[in-house]
């Protein structure tokens, strides 16, 4: 798994790319969580565009990447969650809890 | 069991960064036997799955403690079996992650997802450990 921050209207994306199936590099996604947080940024979208696959691990991020933020009061959405994830998802009955996007834009704009 | 084309055996450490090495031999392997991307993403999925479960769960990252790793490439399909040496457990008695109270948990998904995307999951309990046996078919709807 590869990571990468930027901000893009105020709005911090977090991009994903690669496989996501559990290690070490866990931790920096839930540091980039926290570091949202104590940014102030109430708005974070994950891109899962560039994410090859994901595992139980992957989802597991997800899961706990909503809480954390909103117990935090901020907000989160997908974008470009890939049919792949999409079915995982469903499998573990979380669709409904993620508020996905086809495009990042998409999900920024649905913010307001 | 179908005609054996190739078969490979792993003998890993319980040690986490193995995991890649494991998903790359397999991903490489199934497919040159024929499956697409798709089936591909659901080989990789399913056995860092069975195979994270091994080292965390059973061995505790002891990684003096080896993980067997049988990759079978057969004409029908590909079948992988993951045997540990820790405690086992009891495959159908894994509390439901869809549950209302566990829905939010940031873990407990992987039996189910792996039962879900794999043809045929077959878990044996043994004296010392515990060997779980998964099969892809390779059919038009997974080349
Ligand atoms: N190889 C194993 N040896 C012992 N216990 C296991 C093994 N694999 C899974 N388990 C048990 O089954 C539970 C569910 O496994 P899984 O669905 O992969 O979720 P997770 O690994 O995220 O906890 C684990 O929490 C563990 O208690
Ligand atoms: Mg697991």
């Amino acid at each position: 798994m590869k990571l990468k921050t930027r901000e893009q209207s105020d709005v911090m994306i977090v991009e994903l790319s690669g496989k996501i199936m559990g290690g070490p590099e866990s931790v920096q996604f839930h540091d980039t969580i926290k570091q949202a947080i104590g940014a102030n940024r109430k708005r974070v979208v994950i891109d899962l565009g560039e994410v090859e696959w994901m595992n139980s691990s992957g989802i597991g991020l997800l899961v706990s990447a909503y809480t954390t933020l909103k117990n935090a009061g901020c907000d989160l959405k997908l974008a470009r969650t890939t049919d792949k994830i999409q079915s995982l998802l469903v499998i573990t009955k979380l669709n409904s809890v993620f508020d996905s996007h086809s495009s990042v834009d998409g999900a920024i704009q649905s913010f307001n | 069991m179908n005609r054996i084309v190739r078969t490979e055996h792993l003998n890993i450490p319980s040690s986490i960064d193995q995991i890649e090495k494991v998903d790359s031999l397999v991903e490489t392997l199934a497919a040159s036997l024929g499956f697409g991307h798709d089936a591909l993403a659901d080989i990789g999925i399913c056995v860092t799955e069975l195979v994270m479960n091994a080292i965390v769960h059973a061995h505790k990252e002891d990684a003096e403690i080896p993980v067997d790793i049988d990759i079978l490439c057969c004409d029908d399909g590909l079948r992988i079996s993951v045997r540990d040496y820790g405690p086992g457990f009891e495959t159908n008695h894994v509390p439901d992650p869809t549950s209302p109270e566990r829905l939010f948990d940031d873990h407990g998904r992987g039996i189910l997802i792996v039962k879900t995307m794999m043809d045929d999951v077959k878990c044996t309990r043994l004296d010392d450990g515990m060997k779980i046996e998964i099969f892809k078919k390779l059919n038009e709807s997974s080349k």
